[in-house]
C-alpha cells in the first residue's frame, strides 16, 4: 500500500435531500390531519362533511399519504444523504434525482385527487388506479437505476449494512408493487384485477404485508443503522448481529402475509405458513432492535439533553413492541380475537406513529439544520415535540387496545341460552365511542407536536446559513475498492454490489414463491361451488360503485368459522363463493357488519333508507349519507366492456346474449328494483348508482344459500 | 397444460421444506457469525458512518 494519501474532493448532491425532506415535513402534515379527521368521523358521524371525505374515501388517502408521501419522501431523503456519504461519491445522475423527486410528488398529487373522487382498485395501500401505478414503476425505476448506478461510481469498496437494506428495498418493492398491481384497465381510471378470490386476498397480503416489510421497515432499518451511530457517534454495536439481521429479516418476513387471512377462506397450509413465519420474525426483528439501543452503549447520558436521541430511542422501542405484538397476533387464537377490531389499528399506529414516525423526527431535527448551515432553533421545542408525540402515541395505542378487546369480547358475548348477547351491531356501537374520542385527541396531540417542529424547522430556516451541497476531501484507496484486509465471503459479498442484489433477490422472493405458485396452480385450493355464478351486468356496476365509496373500509365480506359469526351472519366464507370477485373484498375492519350474507336480509326499501340516512334503520350507525348515489347517474354505456372483459378475459361464464345485452338486462333488472320501491311510494331510482348497490348487496352470499350443503373439490 | 401438471404435483412439501433448510442456514451463519476473531474484521466496516467526512474541506 502506498505511503502517499491520495484524495479527491467530492461534492454531494444535498439539494435533493433538503427537497425530500421538505417534502417530508408537507406531506406528513397533510397525511396526519386526514388521519385527524378520521379519527373525528368515527367520534362524532357528523365529521362526514361531504362524500369526498367521507370515511370510505378519506381512509385510502390517509394511509397513502402517510405511508408513501410522508414516510417515502423519508425514506429519500434519508438514503440519498446517506448513500452519498457511505459511497463517497456524488448520485450518479442529478436528472435523474429530480426526475425522483418529481415524480413522486406527481403520483402523490394524483392520488391525492383520485382518491377522494372514488377512483381505487379497493386493495388496501394499493389503492391507486392503473395509470398511477405505472407512474410509480416508472418513478421507482428512475430510482433504482440512479442508486444502482451510483454504486458502480462509489469510491468505498465495502458496502455499509445501511445499503444492504436499501438494496433489499428497492427490489421487493418494485416486486411486491408490479406483481400486485397487475390489473386489466377497462377505461382511463378503472381496472380489475387479474387475480380472484382467494388468490387476489393472497397476492394483495403478501403485498400488503411487505410494503410493511419493505417500505415502513427496511428503510427505516438502514436509516437507523446509518443515523444513530452518526448522532451517538458510536460505531454499530454489533457489525455482526447486523449480518444476521439482514439476511434473516429479509428471507423471513415475506412469508408472513397470510397472517393478515387468518380463520379465513384461505387454505389452511397457507394460513400456518404465515403464523410460523411471523413467529420466526421475532428473532431478527428484535436483533435489529437490541443493535440499534445498544448502539447508544456509553452515550445514554446524552439522552437527557439530545431531543434527536429520545427520538430515536423512542423509535426503534417502538419497532420493538410492535414486532412482538406483530407476532401474538399472528396466533390463531389471539387473532380470533383481534382481527377486523381497533386492536390492530392500534398494532399499526404504535409502528407508524412510533417507528416511522419518531425516527423521522428525529432524522430531519439533524439533517435540515446541517443542510441549512445552521443550528436547531430551539432544541426547548424539539424536546417539547417528543413528549407530546409520546403522550399521543400512548393514548392512540392504549384507546385502540381497549377499544379491540371491547368490541371483540362482545361479538363473542353469548348469555346463559347460548344466545348472542348483542345480536344487533347498533348496540355495540355505543361502547367504543369514548374510546375514538380519546383516539382523537390523542392523534391531535400527536399532531400539534407536528406543528411545533414545522414552526421549529421555519424558525431554523430563516437563521439558514449560504446553502450549498457540501464538499469534502475523501481518501482514495489505492486500487479503487481496495481497503478491505479481509477476505471471507461476506466481506467479499460486500463489495460485489451485483452479487449482492442478486442473492437479496432470491432471499426475498422465496417466500412469495413458494406460497403463491401452490396457491394458485393446485386447484384444490378452492374448491368449485356449481352453483355459484357470475354477477349479473347491474350487480357488476354495483359492486364498482361499493368498490368507489371504499365500504370495505367498514365492512368486511368474510364470515369466520366461529359460532358466533355464523349465528350474526350465516354460513361461514367458502373459498369457491369468491371466484368472480375481482378484486377481493374481505376487508380487514369491522366498523359496520360483515355483508358477506346481507343478501336477501333485508328488502329494498330497507337498503333504499339505509343508505339514504343510515340512522333511520340503524340508530346510533357511524355511517355516513349517500345522498348523492339517490342523485349521481348510473352510468350503463360501458358494462358490455365489463362483462365481456369478465368472460374473454377472466373465463367467467357469460353467454353471448348477456355480453351482447348487457346494458339492456341491466336496465331490465335496474327497472325491476325501481319498480318495487315504486310501488312502496319511494321515487323512481332506475337510473341513479343506488339502485345498482342494492342489486349488488341483495346478491351477496346468495349462490351459497342456494347450493347444496356441501362443496366438492373438482379434482 | 403447466396448470394440469402443477395440480398433479405435490408442491405443499415445499414450504416445510424452505423451513428446514432455513433453520440449517440460520444456524450455520450465527456459528460463523460469531466464530472466534471474526470481530477484527468488522471494526472498520461498523464505523463507516463516522468515517464518510475524513477530512472536511
Amino acid at each position: 500500500m502506498s505511503k502517499d494519501i491520495k484524495t479527491v474532493t467530492v461534492t454531494y448532491d444535498d439539494a435533493i435531500t433538503r427537497k425530500f425532506a421538505l417534502a417530508t415535513v408537507v406531506w406528513g402534515v397533510v397525511g396526519m390531519l386526514a388521519g385527524l379527521w378520521l379519527a373525528l368521523e368515527l367520534a362524532d358521524v357528523g365529521f362526514n362533511v361531504s362524500q369526498h371525505l367521507a370515511f370510505g374515501r378519506l381512509r385510502p388517502l390517509h394511509t397513502n399519504a402517510v405511508i408513501f408521501a410522508f414516510v417515502g419522501n423519508a425514506i429519500f431523503a434519508g438514503v440519498y444523504y446517506s448513500t452519498q456519504r457511505l459511497l463517497k461519491t456524488r448520485m450518479a445522475s442529478d436528472l435523474l434525482s429530480k426526475l425522483h423527486f418529481w415524480g413522486w410528488q406527481l403520483i402523490i398529487v394524483s392520488a391525492a385527487v383520485t382518491l377522494p373522487l372514488g377512483f381505487t382498485t379497493s386493495k388496501e395501500y394499493a389503492e391507486l388506479e392503473w395509470p398511477i401505478d405505472v407512474g410509480i414503476a416508472l418513478v421507482w425505476v428512475i430510482f433504482g437505476v440512479n442508486f444502482f448506478w451510483t454504486l458502480a461510481r462509489r469510491r468505498e469498496k465495502h458496502l455499509y449494512v445501511a445499503i444492504w437494506f436499501y438494496i433489499a428495498s428497492i427490489v421487493t418493492v418494485a416486486m411486491l408493487h408490479i406483481v400486485n398491481s397487475l390489473a386489466v384497465p377497462v377505461s382511463v381510471l378503472k381496472s380489475y384485477s387479474v387475480y380472484a378470490g382467494v388468490q387476489d386476498a393472497l397476492v394483495q397480503w403478501w403485498y400488503g404485508h411487505n410494503a410493511v416489510a419493505f417500505f415502513l421497515t427496511t428503510p427505516f432499518l438502514g436509516l437507523m443503522y446509518y443515523f444513530v451511530p452518526k448522532v451517538a457517534q458510536r460505531p454499530v454495536y454489533s457489525y455482526r448481529l447486523s449480518i444476521i439481521h439482514f439476511w434473516a429479516l429479509v428471507f423471513i418476513y415475506i412469508w408472513a402475509g397470510p397472517h393478515h387471512l387468518l380463520n379465513s377462506a384461505l387454505p389452511d397450509w397457507a394460513q400456518s405458513t404465515g403464523t410460523v413465519f411471523s413467529i420466526m420474525l421475532l428473532a431478527p426483528s428484535w436483533g435489529g432492535m437490541i443493535n440499534g439501543l445498544l448502539t447508544l452503549r456509553g452515550a445514554w447520558h446524552k439522552l437527557r439533553t439530545d431531543p434527536i436521541l429520545k427520538f430515536f430511542v423512542a423509535a426503534i422501542t417502538f419497532y420493538g413492541m410492535s414486532t412482538f405484538e406483530g407476532p401474538m397476533l399472528s396466533l390463531k387464537s389471539v387473532n380470533t380475537l383481534s382481527h377486523f377490531t381497533n386492536w390492530t389499528i392500534g398494532h399499526v399506529h404504535s409502528g407508524a406513529l412510533g417507528w416511522n414516525g419518531m425516527l423521522t423526527f428525529g432524522i430531519l431535527y439533524w439533517l435540515l439544520p446541517r443542510l441549512w448551515k445552521t443550528k436547531l432553533h430551539s432544541v426547548r421545542w424539539a424536546t417539547a415535540h417528543f413528549w407530546m408525540g409520546l403522550l399521543g402515541i400512548a393514548g392512540y395505542v392504549l384507546s385502540m387496545w381497549v377499544a379491540g378487546i371491547t368490541e371483540g369480547l362482545m361479538w363473542k358475548e353469548f348469555d346463559a341460552e347460548g344466545k348472542l348477547v348483542y345480536s344487533q351491531w347498533a348496540e355495540m356501537v355505543p361502547a367504543l365511542a369514548p374510546m375514538y374520542w380519546v383516539r382523537a385527541v390523542s392523534g391531535a396531540l400527536y399532531l400539534s407536536g407536528v406543528f411545533l417542529m414545522v414552526a421549529n424547522l421555519f424558525k431554523t430556516w430563516q437563521s439558514r446559513g449560504e446553502v450549498a451541497d457540501e464538499k469534502v476531501e475523501v481518501v482514495l484507496p489505492d486500487e479503487p475498492h481496495e481497503v478491505t484486509t479481509s477476505v471471507s465471503w461476506h466481506s467479499r459479498l460486500e463489495g460485489k454490489p451485483l452479487t449482492f442484489t442478486v442473492w437479496t433477490t432470491i432471499a426475498a422472493a422465496a417466500g412469495g414463491l413458494f406460497e403463491l405458485i401452490p396457491s394458485m396452480a393446485i386447484k384444490s385450493n378452492v374448491p368449485t361451488i356449481e352453483s355459484v355464478r357470475p354477477y349479473t351486468p347491474l350487480e357488476l356496476l354495483g359492486r364498482d360503485v361499493y368498490v368507489s365509496e371504499g365500504c370495505v373500509s367498514c365492512h368486511s365480506q368474510m364470515v369466520r368459522p366461529f359460532r358466533e359469526e355464523t349465528l350474526r351472519y350465516g354460513e361461514y366464507g367458502k373459498a369457491g363463493e369468491f371466484v368472480y370477485d375481482r378484486p377481493f373484498l374481505w376487508g380487514s375492519r369491522r366498523i359496520g357488519p360483515d355483508l358477506l350474507r346481507v343478501g336477501g336480509k333485508y328488502p329494498d326499501m330497507w337498503h333504499y333508507n339505509h343508505m339514504l340516512d343510515p340512522r333511520s334503520t340503524s340508530p346510533g350507525s357511524l355511517m355516513p349519507e349517500y345522498g348523492h348515489l339517490f342523485e349521481q347517474p348510473l352510468d350503463t354505456a360501458g358494462v358490455a366492456a365489463k362483462v365481456a372483459l369478465f368472460r374473454n378475459t377472466f373465463d367467467a361464464p357469460y353467454g353471448d346474449y348477456e355480453v351482447d345485452n348487457a346494458e339492456i338486462l341491466a336496465a331490465v333488472q335496474a327497472g325491476e328494483i325501481a319498480d318495487g320501491l315504486v310501488a312502496q311510494g319511494l321515487p323512481d331510482v332506475r337510473d341513479k348508482k343506488i339502485v345498482a348497490l342494492i342489486a349488488y348487496l341483495q346478491r351477496l352470499g346468495r349462490d351459497v344459500q342456494l347450493a347444496a350443503p356441501t362443496e366438492e373439490p373438482t379434482e | 397444460m403447466k396448470n394440469e401438471i402443477l395440480s398433479r404435483t405435490d408442491l405443499l412439501f415445499l414450504p416445510e421444506l424452505s423451513l428446514v433448510l432455513f433453520l440449517l442456514i440460520f444456524v450455520g451463519a450465527l456459528v460463523w457469525i460469531f466464530r472466534p476473531g471474526a470481530k477484527a474484521a468488522y471494526e472498520r466496516r461498523s464505523r463507516l458512518p463516522l468515517l464518510d467526512d475524513e477530512i472536511e474541506s
